[in-house]
């Protein structure tokens, strides 16, 4: 019917985590310049867990299922594991994104990663990487080979 | 969701084709395999049927059949108009001038010509329901001006041109002046009789016919140099083997929406205001854009403060509503269309844009439904997005 995957558009109607952390413990945004798209995110921070994530959305499908989806992802999970979280892992959730929508998940995650770094500076210490602690690395770097993503054969191995 | 149940509210993207139309296609496709330059039989069978949809396409617009030129749509014959004048022009002649608001296929050609070859491009503004005045097309006109083309109507967002009097005051200068009408032809009445133009592109899907043929009509005197080489045929305007069963669907189209323009018309512009009047009562903060009065009868147009226009698009989709944002082409494209740009919306409020078409198929129930359907998905991607200035 459309391009998205079910999970995708499961998302997108039944949006998870809408709304804002209030008082939040840490609170980032992040745009796509090329489309005006933009996601907030706000956190709260439970002994070194995020116990709660909320987003707000202004963007398109892809742009609100990549924040919804990253929102759950995040929920519970260590503030260090938290912040590895990368574009691949909200793709991975969604099974997919049409390719050009693919920096809507960066987006989120950019969203995310600036929450996060929020909370360092708010305590002035600990948070997702503590004093003197590696910085997330950006949305943008390669990552490693992540396991799903073997899934593809590589070149000439496959069957045709 | 099956097909019976989805309400199509795109007809500016494209129609579907007209019974009458399939049947005389499919006529053409089992009975006429001929050649129409061919001389013997067949081929002539085959003449005669491209040359009675010539006279078909010039009475609708009360051209003569000799200043019809088909092309394979609206994209060759905008292509056809801008550079084959350009390509005929005299001596230091190198200025276009044309609307901020054009399709792609003249804006896009424009300014490659203007790279390209040097034109001298002059894109004038609109106003904030997307018209240009004449006295901004005048004052634009200089010596060395070839041409000037002004759309009939907006694609997006639906808003008319005082075509009649840009042309007349093209003419006084001896400017040669086009009209993209891929919008208004077969839609609202046009008449080279007394609209001074003398190039038209027109568009056969956008009238109930097949896609992949339009025509441009070419005032008898009007300098073109082809774009094309090759057998010569459309009098060496146009070349290549014509696309008869096609040319045939444009034919009967142009002959079918002639006949019930003035009903459907009327009908359609009923639909498109209680579109209007519906939307604004239980929509806040809904932004009609383009002319109130001076549009295209089908065409309902809107920014949705604090949506995004694919979101809209998906989300009706779901529901069985087939509508666009932006303009089809550019979809893929979330950058925001740069019609509703010109009208100096501004850049986030014109991305929740949203153009709901109407045609012949469409009928009061699908309108109501649609009325139904649109307010909660535009107060659910508000509550996701949460605009401060809507809170």
């Amino acid at each position: 019917m459309n391009e998205y995957t079910a999970a995708a558009i499961d998302h997108f109607t039944s949006p998870r985590n809408v709304g804002a952390v209030d008082p939040p413990d840490g609170k980032g945004s992040d745009a796509n310049p090329s489309c005006g798209d933009r996601t907030t995110i706000t956190i709260r921070v439970d002994d070194g867990r995020v116990a709660e994530a909320r987003f707000r959305t202004f963007g398109c499908t892809a742009a609100i299922a990549s924040a919804s989806a990253l929102t759950e992802l995040a929920t519970g999970r260590s503030v260090e594991d938290a912040a590895a979280l990368a574009p691949f892992d909200v793709l991975h959730a969604l099974g997919g994104l049409p390719s050009r929508k693919e920096p809507c998940a960066l987006m989120a995650v950019g969203a995310l990663r600036a929450a996060l770094l929020d909370v360092r500076v708010r305590t002035g210490e600990g948070g997702a990487f503590g004093p003197g602690g590696p910085l997330p690395p950006h949305p943008t770097e390669p990552q490693g080979p992540r396991e799903p993503a073997q899934t593809k054969s590589a070149p000439g191995t496959g069957m045709r | 969701m099956n097909a019976a149940t989805r309400v199509y509210l795109d007809h500016a993207a494209t129609t579907p084709v007209a019974p009458e139309v399939a049947e005389a296609m499919a006529r053409v496709l089992r009975e006429a395999h001929g050649n129409p330059s061919s001389a013997y039989a067949e081929g002539r069978a085959a003449r005669v049927l491209v040359d009675q949809a010539r006279e078909e396409v010039a009475a609708a617009l009360g051209a003569s059949g000799s200043e019809i030129v088909f092309t394979s749509g609206g994209t060759e014959a905008d292509n056809l108009a801008l550079r084959g004048t350009f390509a005929a022009r005299k001596g230091d002649a190198d200025g276009i001038v044309t609307t901020a608001v054009e399709h792609h296929a003249v804006l896009d050609t424009a300014q490659d010509l203007a790279e390209r070859l040097h034109a001298r491009l002059v894109v004038l503004p609109v106003d904030r329901q997307g018209r240009v005045s004449v006295s901004q097309v005048t004052a634009a006109l200089d010596l060395r001006t070839v041409l000037v083309s002004v759309m009939h109507g907006n694609n997006e967002v639906g808003t008319l041109q005082p075509i009649a009097e840009i042309g007349a005051a093209c003419r006084a200068r001896g400017v040669t002046f086009h009209s993209d009408a891929v919008q208004t032809v077969g839609a609202v009445p046009f008449d080279v009789a007394t609209i001074p133009v003398d190039l038209v592109s027109l568009n056969a899907h956008k009238f109930y016919g097949p896609k992949g043929v339009g025509a441009l009509y070419v005032r008898r005197g009007t300098r073109l140099v082809t774009l094309q080489t090759g057998g010569g045929q459309e009098r060496g305007r146009r070349t290549g083997t014509e696309n008869v069963a096609g040319i045939v669907g444009l034919g009967v189209a142009m002959r079918v929406a002639a006949e019930r323009r003035a009903s459907e018309a009327e009908r359609q512009t009923r639909l498109r205001d209680r579109l209007f009047e519906g939307i604004v009562a239980r929509v806040p903060d809904a932004l009609l854009t383009g002319h109130p009065t001076q549009r295209l009868p089908n065409n309902a147009s809107f920014c949705f403060p604090g949506t995004q226009g694919e979101a809209l698009v998906v989300a009706l989709d779901l529901e069985g509503f087939a509508v666009s944002s932006g303009s089809a082409c550019t979809s893929g494209n979330t950058e925001p269309s740069h019609v509703i740009l010109a009208l100096g919306i501004e850049r986030e409020v014109a991305q929740g844009s949203l153009r709901l078409t109407v045609g012949r198929d469409t009928t009061e129930a699908d309108v109501e439904a649609l009325l139904e359907a649109l307010p909660p998905i535009v107060a659910r991607l508000r509550s996701i997005s949460a605009e401060p200035a809507l809170r």
